[in-house]
């Protein structure tokens, strides 16, 4: 009894203390858990014969059926190749223009151009591909756009060697301005006494970047970088489907549009639910693997 | 020690952003605006298909007990068109339409039309039949009947075929065949009137007519002829601008050339190839696999290697090709009649461009013809909840009411709207005339027309362009036409989905632009048999025995 009081006083006192608290979080929370963690359990979907009219649980269950035919389908296996190619041009071609530029724009001096110079490379991040895909078919048209001027008579988009380049530009083009805010937010948060130490100490411009911002915002990147290769297998749907033509579809279809043509289009949701959940596995993988060696070369790097 | 967010700033030197008495009441605000979005969420799933009607048990037993009042249904409609002018709420049609339905005796009918235009609909709908919220009534290919037939989506629609006079007697038997699984009819194909203007086709080649009087040339009767002009079209300045700024036939994507596969006796149809069959020896073989293939593509080919072929052609949507024949860069283009008056509307102001549909060219053989059977491949399909929730009996009167065309009937009123404010029906010539000051806007925007077609009727008897007249006899007639050998589906169709909408496609593509050399269509044909086209072959010829 004095047992049980004692827990309640306990868990008023504790209440008084956190409870405002618990109360701010809980819609966040409750929204999570709603739509991030609740959905999961459609998961099953991968494992069943998925009927509409029967419902998750009372859909017969297929086992592998669904992994056994993606891995069987040539289709499958060039759309994987596909995403991990045009994913890690992306990231070796992509990860490093959002830190330099930032760094640029860190140095310079008149504020105003600066500002001016962010508002321009942000703007591309707000056209949906919708849209940006209508400019770019203008852009590269042998007949209308700059291609004709320089006497091109193929469109760049048709020819399967230049297409993945073509997506890796248009991505920096449209998301590298953008990806500038959380480098720029970083290095916002360096102690300015470290640069005029560096200064008195006779470093130079490319100095003080080498050995004072780049490291500054070392771990930003390492969690940026952990959380990119998170997304591998993220080629970006909406850029590849808006701009892929039946020409390039051996080097373009990638995962998210086998899954959108194969399982969404004609209504296979249990393969697409295969697919989708065959991606995040490979992601998570990723994640933690990715995580554990930058903990490896620096203990406070990582996100876990 | 407890200490809130704003006095630890404060001993940091810092400013109080926020004390106790904030925190808690932001806490409260956020937490009642969750339970309350919660709690009216929850309310409005609810809501489900109620009755507006009430039953009045209350009343005492000794009064005399009123008719029982009809019970009235919301029935939700789905149709892959984007009409932006209709208003979400139905607008002053549906109370019109409603009135008149209760004239003609059918009570307990409301309605609500979606819409989601272009690629995205089968996505859509898809989506939501996965949810378990499928449309009351949805325009449905015919190539996914089977599917949602089996999953039990969708329910059985012959018997209820025998209850609809009207609808009966226009619909087409090939028709209701290409949308029946294993014999049952699973969607309402669209009906169509007999008028000379209807027919089974609505493709045809639309060239410049007015380019073709500038080069003195004659409209093409052969491939050859054709090649002639196009190649004249590209390089003979035929809109006299004194630069090389056009190119001789362009077009979207996916679209195949039909008319060049016409002219070997072969139908194909633009998009997915799922329905492109020919018969061969008293078999059933795949319209893309057939030797003759080879010859057209190396004609194609030829084509673009001697630039008459739009550079574009195989990068743009649908849209933009229209653009680009309608801003004059291509002087060719196969697409619907309804295409060359929009090019005509567009150049309301330049007279002097003009724009035709030829008749099919011929191929060596002098077999020639466009796609038949373009509109076909879908109908309405209901939903089988309508069966179990609702009252099928009172849509399918009202199905029936759509297309009836006699003085009991709403054809016209869905149709055309109201007659003497939107039309009039001139009898002596059997046409509608249409007073329309923005077009079919002005229906839209009240509701009337396309949106509430509750099933298409094909009448053409409100054309009034003597072009676009002239264009529609040629699809129309049916020596214009190819038709498919099947234009059912099989089970394996679904299986399968990349050889009919992808390696074709690719394939075609690669050839025609010179990626590949012409021989390797012998691959495609190898793919297409071993990645499972050889298994619906097999299917396609069982079916139709």
């Amino acid at each position: 009894m004095q047992k049980a009081k004692g827990i309640t006083n306990k868990f008023i006192h504790k209440w008084r203390k956190y409870g405002d608290y618990i109360l701010l979080g809980l819609p966040g929370f409750i929204m999570l858990f709603i739509f991030r963690y609740l959905p999961m359990g459609g998961l099953i979907v991968a494992f069943k014969d998925y009927n509409v009219r029967r419902g998750f649980f009372d859909s017969p269950w297929v086992g592998a059926k669904w992994y056994n035919m993606l891995f069987m389908s040539d289709d499958f296996s060039i759309a994987f190749m596909n995403t991990l190619i045009i994913s890690l041009l992306k990231l070796v071609c992509y990860f490093p223009v959002p830190i330099i530029l930032a760094i640029l724009l860190n140095e310079l001096n008149k504020r105003y151009f600066a500002r001016t110079i962010q508002a321009v490379i942000y703007l591309p991040h707000f056209i949906s591909w919708a849209i940006l895909s209508g400019i770019l078919f203008s852009l590269f048209s042998p007949q209308l756009g700059i291609l004709k001027v320089l006497g091109i008579e193929k469109s760049p988009l048709l020819m399967p060697g230049t297409f993945r380049w073509l997506l890796v530009l248009t991505e920096i083009w449209k998301a590298s301005g953008w990806g500038t805010i959380i480098y720029l937010a970083a290095i916002s948060g360096i102690d300015p006494n470290l640069y005029e130490a560096a200064i008195i100490d006779g470093a130079n411009r490319f100095k003080r970047i080498w050995y004072i911002t780049l490291p500054s915002i070392s771990g930003t990147i390492v969690v940026l970088l952990i959380l990119r290769l998170g997304n591998i297998l993220d080629a970006g749907f909406g850029q590849v489907y808006m701009l892929y033509n039946a020409s390039v579809y051996d080097v373009a279809d990638i995962i998210d549009t086998y899954i959108f043509r194969v399982g969404l289009s004609t209504g296979r949701f249990s393969l697409a639910t295969a697919a989708g959940l065959f991606k995040s596995v490979i992601g998570l993988i990723l994640v933690l693997v990715s995580n554990r060696l930058a903990k490896i070369f620096n203990p406070d790097a990582g996100i876990m | 020690m407890s200490k809130c967010l704003g006095e630890e700033l404060n001993e940091k030197g810092g400013i109080c952003l926020m004390n106790k008495k904030v925190l808690k009441s932001l806490s409260l605000i956020l937490v009642c605006w969750m339970v309350l979005s919660v709690s009216i969420g929850c309310q409005q799933n609810n809501q489900a298909p109620a009755p507006s009607s009430t039953d009045n048990e209350t009343e005492s037993a000794d009064k005399p007990k009123p008719a029982q009042p009809v019970k009235t249904f919301k029935y939700t409609f789905f149709i892959n068109q984007s009409i932006a002018e209709y208003p979400p709420d139905g607008g002053e049609a549906k109370q019109v339409i409603i009135d008149a339905l209760k004239e003609a005796g059918i009570e307990g009918f409301d309605y609500e039309v979606q819409m989601v235009g272009g690629g995205e609909y089968d996505t859509k709908l898809n989506v939501l039949i996965a949810s378990g919220d499928e449309p009351d009534a949805f325009r449905a290919r015919n190539i996914d009947l089977r599917r949602f037939s089996e999953s039990g989506v969708i329910t059985p629609l012959s018997k209820y075929i025998e209850q609809m006079p009207h609808y009966k007697e226009m619909a087409n038997e090939l028709d209701l065949t290409n949308m029946s699984v294993d014999g049952e009819v699973f969607a309402f194909p669209q009906a169509k009137m007999k008028h000379p203007l209807v027919g089974d086709g609505v493709h045809g080649l639309i060239i410049r007519r007015d380019w073709l009087e500038n080069l003195n040339m004659e409209t093409p009767t052969t491939l050859d002829q054709l090649y002639d002009v196009l190649y004249a079209f590209t390089y003979k300045d035929p809109n006299r601008s004194g630069e090389k700024d056009t190119y001789g036939i362009g077009g979207w994507d996916q679209n195949w050339f039909n008319f060049a596969f016409g002219a070997y006796g072969l139908f194909l149809n633009n998009g997915k190839t799922g329905h492109a069959w020919v018969e061969r020896n008293g078999r059933i073989e795949h319209t893309t696999v057939q030797p003759e293939v080879k010859e057209i593509l190396s004609t194609l080919q030829k084509w673009y290697k001697d630039g008459i072929i739009d550079p574009d052609k195989f990068v743009v949507k649908g849209k933009q090709a229209k653009e680009k024949f309608i801003n004059g860069n291509i002087g060719a283009y196969e697409q619907t009649v309804w295409w060359a008056n929009d090019a005509r509307k567009a150049w309301k102001d330049k007279p002097e461009q003009k724009v035709e549909i030829i008749p099919p060219v011929k191929g060596p053989q002098g077999l020639a013809g466009y796609p038949a059977g373009a509109i076909v491949n879908q109908g309405v399909a209901i939903a089988q909840r309508v069966v179990d929730e609702k009252d099928i009996d009172t849509l399918i009167k009202v199905l029936d009411w759509s297309v009836n065309t006699g003085e009991d009937g709403g054809f016209e009123l869905v149709t055309y709207g109201i007659e003497g404010e939107d039309y009039t029906y001139d009898a002596q010539n059997d046409r509608i005339v249409q007073t329309l000051p923005e077009g079919y806007s002005s229906l839209y925007k009240r509701g009337f027309s396309n949106p509430v077609r509750f099933i298409r009727v094909n009448d053409r008897r409100w054309m009034d362009v003597p072009e676009q007249i002239r264009d529609i006899k040629i699809p129309s007639d049916p020596n214009n036409l190819v038709y498919s050998a099947c234009y059912q589906s099989v089970t394996t169709m679904a299986d399968y989905p990349d050889i009919f909408d992808k390696l074709w496609a690719e394939y075609f593509v690669k050839i025609v632009t010179g990626e590949y050399s012409v021989d390797k269509h012998d691959e495609y044909v190898q793919k297409f048999n071993s990645q499972g086209g050889a298994e619906v072959t097999k299917q396609v010829n069982e079916l139709m025995k």
